[in-house]
């Protein structure tokens, strides 16, 4: 049942919306982490979570590249999020709660970067961390559920460090952006 | 172990999994290395800021209120009334049935008013009926109340909401366990106990998938329940947002349907008989791991079997006997006829093709050693209404020479049927009731000892024997050949069991022997608990184990 991002964005697209359920579940806990980043409060942070998956749901058609889904999707979640922060900001301008939400929002942005970081990964990369962090198995367990070498599985995690240490470099210089490639 | 090695077992040695030996020089090696040690230091730092992200998550799942969203905007602009989704739903009552559409409208209504429910009180059945808008995958278990496992489904269904595929387990069926996956090209069944294998093509179980699946939605539970209310069969009482209880006016029946007010799915139906105005619970079933995808090798058993499984295929050739212009009673007698005809003439080739398509050498290690001399008569067919698809028993009578030389009758009543459905519809099969274990026994020399015993004797005899491991006993009671796999199987099963308690022996529907209620303890530890069949119709005439282990 594991497609790639690619194969379950087209079936979504081709009439089996109900496959966008596995979409989800690949990547809430990810998306999550990146929003958490951003938001702090884990109320915001599940409503826009939901938000984005459901605007990504409604806008696949216009995905052009579907097999960088996860990309496009924090890109989904980064607008989002932003738009929350503003509304936000708008109805509780005096409030100090909104102030202290929004200080530690700028705080975190040491941290959400990774999660940008996960989303540049190629997916056979992308797949074992989110496997090994985001799901919590161990590389036992990883090399069970894909059914690959112990070795393979370690060689690509080794791998997906040093790229995920090389995009984390990059960004450092850079403004903390998320991808913007295509909008929705 | 130099740089390039170490760099090569970084990953390794920072997720632990390094033998002794291989770690302590890579620990060497880090220490004597600066370059190294940052490298180190660096993957270490990432998988810190990584190992942070599963605790942070772990509790995250949003991927039943995403998907309720997602369903909500879809059905957005035909989401004003109750009946616009229904009618858009996919498990529909008929699309474009307008005026269907208009009955059910006005049935709604009126059950509820008659029912008095207010929108508030019917726990928001739009909800409900969103929440069931696509259901793909669905997982049941069935407790019923005297078993010791529940029967369990699995079930696929496709984007038009129709059952696709589905797998099923029974644990406790009178041919012992069985497994049954099923796709509309083909199904497989494994009677695990009777380690038989079976190909087909059905359509038979296509309509009881779909029924389980409708069963599992609120919408169309309510709309039955409403229309029975209507009719004046059945109370139906909404006590809390997640309770429903029905309660039939003309049988002693009631059923209570569970809710999960988070997810608005149904999660359990519980039945219950009212008997001396007491609810019995008869069972319980339990609708969980809703739209969990469930694996691809799930519907198919192939995988699954072990060697020693006999295999019949019903798929690839052409099986039973041809029905021409016999009436159902006369193929049924031929069907016998041509099968013990073809035991006599060692054919089992044919032999195995009237035994449901049996492939060739399993028909022949499962009848090779029944010496058949003479068919001594056949019939009359009994008719089995009871059967979900009709047939008969056929008592025939048959001439059995022992290698010893030793004459004997077996009396053995085949189960015969049509072939299913779509495959072999005009074709008749046997499909049980033929016990080539019935053909070993024997009259013992001092047989009289065994004559005597009652039904329980005979299962207590039984049941001390392999608690003793005294083989040549335990044969006496279940006929088989010491050389037999089975038989070894059954050594290795029953071989020091120890007996709990043996119960007192019934009858049961028109079986014609006895239940000995046992309880067991086998050596693994684990008790088991169920009725032994025994029965004397043999030439023999004395108890023999015939079934329940």
């Amino acid at each position: 049942m594991d497609l790639t991002d690619k194969e379950y964005v087209e079936r979504c697209r081709d009439g089996h919306q109900d496959d966008f359920r596995l979409l989800v579940d690949r990547y809430q806990k990810p998306l999550f982490s990146f929003l958490a980043g951003r938001l702090r409060d884990g109320r915001q942070v599940e409503e826009a979570a939901q938000e984005s998956f459901v605007r990504a749901f409604l806008s696949l058609k216009k995905l052009r590249k579907p097999e960088s889904f996860y990309s496009w999707l924090l890109g989904i979640a980064g607008r989002v999020a932003k738009e929350q922060l503003r509304s936000l900001k708008h109805r509780q301008q005096d409030c100090e709660v909104t102030e202290s939400i929004m200080a530690n929002a700028a705080d975190s942005r040491e941290d959400y970067p990774l999660e940008e970081a996960i989303a540049a990964l190629p997916e056979t990369y992308r797949q074992v961390i989110l496997l090994r962090y985001y799901e919590g198995l161990s590389c036992q367990e990883v090399v069970t559920r894909l059914d690959l070498p112990l070795g393979t599985v370690t060689k690509t995690l080794s791998r997906a460090y040093a790229l995920l240490r090389q995009e984390l470099a990059a960004r450092e210089s850079a403004e903390p952006t998320v991808n913007q490639t295509e909008l929705p | 172990m130099n740089c390039a090695e170490c760099r090569e077992n970084l990953v390794a040695c920072v997720e632990g999994l390094l033998d002794r030996e291989e770690s302590l020089q890579c620990q060497a090696h880090l220490e004597t290395c600066a370059a190294c040690r940052a490298e180190h230091a660096a993957i270490t730092r990432l998988q810190r800021q990584l190992v942070a992200r599963g605790p942070a998550t772990a509790e995250v799942s949003l991927v039943e209120s995403v998907m309720r969203r997602v369903h909500q905007e879809q059905f957005k602009p035909e989401r004003e009334t109750i009946m616009s989704t229904i009618f858009k739903h996919r498990w529909g009552f008929g699309l474009g049935a307008v005026a269907s559409a208009a009955v059910i409208i006005i049935g709604i209504v009126v059950a509820m008013s008659v029912l008095n429910i207010s929108a508030p009180k019917a726990f928001g059945i739009e909800q409900v009926i969103t929440a069931y808008n696509n259901i793909r995958f669905l997982h049941v278990k069935d407790f019923r109340a005297k078993a010791q496992e529940p029967a369990e489904f699995w079930i696929q269904s496709n984007d038009q909401g129709l059952a696709e595929k589905a797998r099923y387990y029974f644990p406790e069926t009178e041919d012992g366990a069985k497994l049954i996956t099923w796709t509309p090209e083909r199904t497989e069944l494994w009677f695990k106990s009777k380690r038989r294998f079976v190909t087909l093509q059905t359509k038979r179980i296509a309509p009881w998938m779909q029924s389980m699946l409708e069963q599992s939605q609120p919408q169309l539970v309510m709309k039955k329940l409403l229309e029975d209310q209507k009719a004046g069969n059945v109370d139906v009482d909404i006590q809390k947002p997640s309770i429903i209880v029905a309660t039939h006016k003309s049988e002693p029946r009631k059923e209570i349907y569970r809710i999960d007010p988070k997810t608005d799915l149904i999660t359990r139906i519980e039945f219950y008989r009212i008997e001396d105005k007491q609810e019995v619970l008869q069972s319980t079933m339990e609708f969980c791991d809703y739209n969990v995808p469930i694996n691809e090798k799930m519907f198919s058993l192939k995988q699954d079997l072990p060697k020693d499984v006999r295999v019949a295929d019903q798929l690839n050739q052409l099986i039973g006997v041809p029905q021409g212009k016999m009436t159902d009673e006369q193929a049924a007698a031929e069907t016998v006829r041509q099968f013990f005809q073809a035991l006599i003439d060692k054919d089992y080739k044919k032999v195995g093709l009237i035994w449901c398509g049996e492939l060739e050498e399993y028909a022949k290690e499962e009848f090779g050693a029944v010496n058949v001399a003479r068919i001594a008569s056949i019939g009359p067919p009994v008719p089995q209404p009871d059967w979900d698809k009709h047939g008969f028993k056929v008592p025939c009578e048959l001439e059995i020479i022992h290698l010893d030389g030793q004459k004997t009758v077996w009396k053995s009543s085949p189960y015969v049927r049509p072939g299913d459905d779509e495959m072999h519809p005009d074709r008749w099969n046997i499909t049980g009731g033929v016990n080539p274990g019935e053909t070993k026994i024997k009259i013992l020399p001092d047989n009289a000892k065994y004559e005597k015993m009652t039904p329980r004797q005979a299962a207590e005899a039984f049941f001390k024997a392999c608690a003793e491991k005294k083989w040549d006993e335990v044969l006496k009671f279940w006929p088989m050949s010491g050389a037999d796999e089975q038989f070894e199987r059954m050594k290795e099963y029953l071989g020091g069991l120890e007996i709990v308690s043996i119960g007192e022996p019934f009858k049961k529907g028109e079986y014609p022997g006895w239940f000995v209620p046992y309880e067991i303890r086998l050596k693994s530890g684990v008790v088991k608990k169920w009725n032994l069949a025994v029965r004397n119709d043999n030439p023999a005439n004395r108890y023999l184990f015939d079934g329940g282990l």
